[in-house]
């Protein structure tokens, strides 16, 4: 067995630990109501977030050769957040009239992802070029956000709380008959990342050695641009926005597997994800007793000191 | 220029002095204070013919954070003196009612946000334009509400950055009495700032004989259910967002109503008189059987409810018919008597939650509810 894979193992031992921590702490009875209806969506809620956006997150870094990018700079996480204050703010009598609550916010959620994806891909077409996608992230990341300051600043204090407490992230609101609809959309955004893992490899050392290698960059960047988009998309739909694990995830796993090799770094880089999700809604859960802690704030504890130590470790 | 910067230091030191806790010894000699029943939060004294409203400070009851003053005296140390009290702005609907009820509504010139108000002459004065917002949402144009030149803004804080934007609007010569009942923990406690409301606006006599109206009732209330109840039904409130459930601990105003009112609320041994945060999964473990389920949010339908979250469908309250929500006073704009007449009638709430947990009780067989409806 190679180092690498005793410690993909490693890491897959020490998922399924917290996993199973988040699953019995507190539990009662595999049989109660409660662990059917509230704990296991939950907890299936934190492994699909993780695996999704710690993917999502790998294919931005690529796409965008940039180590930092992630769902909010390319602008799909502020057109989330904008869209579900468009409903949750702006839907005249507040969310007593909104239409199907939580599925509602989920699939606004992922509308605004993509409406700015496809916003991107126009930009894209007129200007071609990965700085391009960058700056327009930004900015549209800017614009998005003083809409929903805007919005925020007109509305009634219900509504305001109740888009304040979306934005802080949690697994909670996840329920079982929602699961179907967030496994499928993440597995065909994962799926289309898959089938585009060798041609991401050849397109990281630039664009000319990947246009060399036969790859079509534009397709390459809008497959990778709408796979991200599905998946960042849902999830912050039904999950709210969930901070650092796209980011963080894949440099944990370069950092085991000492490798840019997308095949290679793909299991360690799911693993790290879910390993994130479930300990940040371990502790968000159990780490102060009878009391229960935002899932983003958790993630970024967890995250922010990684990313620090990885800088101070000079490979950013 | 050096020694310039070497008096910035001491000219800092002054103002906090100047601006430290005032305490009683400030103050002059001689001023008979009335401490409230049970309000914790003023005293309003007099001496002579001057009259005193000190503000405790919320976090050190033992130490005031405003004294006002009016009457015959152009000042008094560690004062802010009141010069008129003609116009005022009113920052919350529940002040609003406070004026109200003591009929004094036609001094309010602008407030934080007209639709939230409920008080019937409030809403007609609102609606001639005699009271103006200076706010929308979230978001107050103190620009436009000093151009308003009122005497006197009444309002509250949340947070030290809340009370220092204050403060800095004191600077355009307008003074700011801070009304803290939100952080009363007994519900006549809330109500009993009327009596500072009646003492500011020179009727003392009416705001009296209002508060003694409503605690005599209280408390009579009180009393009844106490002596009829033998069985306590479980209840517990509120409704989640996005998976966090807010719930009013047990040293809260709710957790005492719920108290008063012959019920057991699930959360009454939790400490403090705020809120307690918890997940979805918890809040069900422990209510899912619970008797009633009171103030589902906005909602006044159970469908909403369960848009909500379907998952809340499974609660026994609502299966069971014991959902009430207390929307019976609203206005179109989004306004909520329970947020303002409400709050100075506890006596009202208390009958209706007796009503609610109890409709066999004698108080509550003849009683129509004032502000709940039920959540069907």
């Amino acid at each position: 067995m190679t180092k690498q894979s005793g410690l993909t193992l490693a890491l897959a031992a020490a998922c399924l630990l917290v996993i199973s921590l988040d699953l019995i702490t507190g539990t009662q009875s595999w049989t109660d109501l409660s662990f059917i209806t509230f704990r296991i969506p939950r907890v299936a809620a934190a492994v699909i977030t993780g695996l999704g956006l710690s993917v999502c997150g790998l294919a931005l870094q690529t796409l965008f050769r940039n180590p930092l990018a992630g769902p909010f700079l390319t602008g799909i996480s502020p057109g989330a957040s904008f869209t579900v204050a468009m409903m949750l703010l702006a839907v005249p009598g507040g969310f007593a009239a909104a239409w199907s609550q939580t599925l509602g916010i989920a699939l606004a959620g992922m509308l605004g992802g993509l409406g700015v994806l496809l916003l991107q891909l126009y930009i894209q077409q007129r200007n071609p070029g990965t700085f391009t996608l960058l700056i327009s992230g930004i900015l549209l990341g800017y614009l998005l956000g003083a809409g929903v300051e805007i919005l925020q600043s007109l509305a009634g204090a219900e509504q305001v709380k109740q888009f304040i407490m979306w934005g802080l992230g949690s697994f909670d609101r996840v329920q079982n008959e929602q699961l179907p609809i967030l496994i499928t959309i993440t597995a065909a955004g994962l799926a289309m990342l898959w089938l585009c893992r060798f041609r991401m490899d050849a397109y990281l050392p630039g664009d000319h050695y990947a246009t060399n290698a036969g790859v079509d960059v534009y397709k390459l960047r809008l497959t990778i641009i709408i796979a991200s988009g599905l998946i960042a998309g849902v999830i912050t739909g039904f999950c709210g926005p969930i901070g650092f694990v796209g980011m963080i995830a894949p440099h944990l796993a370069r950092f085991m597997v000492k490798s840019n090799n997308h095949g290679l770094l793909w299991i360690p880089t799911m693993l790290c994800g879910i390993l994130l999700c479930a300990l940040a809604d371990w502790l968000a859960h159990y780490a102060i007793p009878g009391i229960t802690l935002p899932t983003n704030a958790v993630c970024a504890l967890l995250g922010a000191p990684m990313v620090l130590w990885i800088i101070l470790q000079k490979r950013l | 220029m050096q020694k310039f910067f070497g008096i910035i230091p001491l000219c800092l030191m002054l103002i906090a002095l100047g601006c430290g806790k005032r305490n009683a010894s400030n103050l002059p000699d001689g001023i008979t204070w009335t401490s409230p029943e049970y309000s914790n939060l003023f005293q309003f004294g007099y001496l002579k013919n001057d009259s005193f409203l000190a503000i405790r400070n919320p976090t050190d009851t033992q130490s005031w954070m405003q004294v006002f003053h009016w009457g015959t005296k152009n000042s008094f140390p560690g004062c802010t003196t009141l010069k008129s009290r003609n116009r005022i702005a009113s920052m919350s609907a529940v002040f609003s009612a406070m004026l109200e009820a003591i009929e004094e509504e036609s001094r309010i010139i602008c407030t934080d946000d007209t639709r939230f108000h409920t008080m019937p002459r409030c809403r007609k004065r609102i609606a001639t334009g005699l009271i103006s917002s200076i706010g929308s949402g979230n978001v107050l144009n103190k620009e436009k509400l000093a151009g308003q030149k009122p005497d006197l803004v009444i309002a509250y804080f949340i947070d030290q950055q809340g009370k220092d934007e204050w403060a800095n609007f004191t600077k355009t010569g307008t003074p700011v009495l801070f009304c803290q009942n939100y952080l009363e923990t007994h519900p006549l406690g809330r109500a009993e700032w009327i009596r500072a409301m009646g003492w500011l606006l020179g009727k003392p006599a009416q705001a009296d004989a209002f508060f003694t109206m409503v605690k005599e009732h209280y408390q009579e209330l009180q009393a009844s259910i106490k002596e009829q109840v033998k069985i306590k039904p479980t209840v517990f409130c509120n409704l989640p967002y996005s998976g966090t459930w807010d719930l009013p601990s047990g040293g809260s105003y709710m957790a005492t109503l719920f108290e008063d009112a012959g019920s057991d609320y699930l959360w009454n041994n939790t400490k403090g008189s705020g809120k307690i945060t918890s997940e979805i999964e918890s809040v069900f473990k422990k209510a899912k059987e619970a008797d009633y389920w009171i103030n589902p949010g906005g909602c006044k339908d159970v469908r909403c409810i369960t848009q909500t979250d379907q998952r809340l469908g499974l609660f026994r309250a609502l299966k069971g018919n014991g959902v009430y929500n207390a929307t019976k006073i609203s206005t179109p704009e989004g306004g909520n008597a329970w947020w303002d007449y409400a709050v100075i009638r506890p006596d009202l709430v208390l009958q209706d939650l007796a009503g609610i947990f109890h409709p066999d009780l004698e108080t509550a067989s003849t009683h129509s509810f004032t502000f709940f409806e039920q959540v069907k």
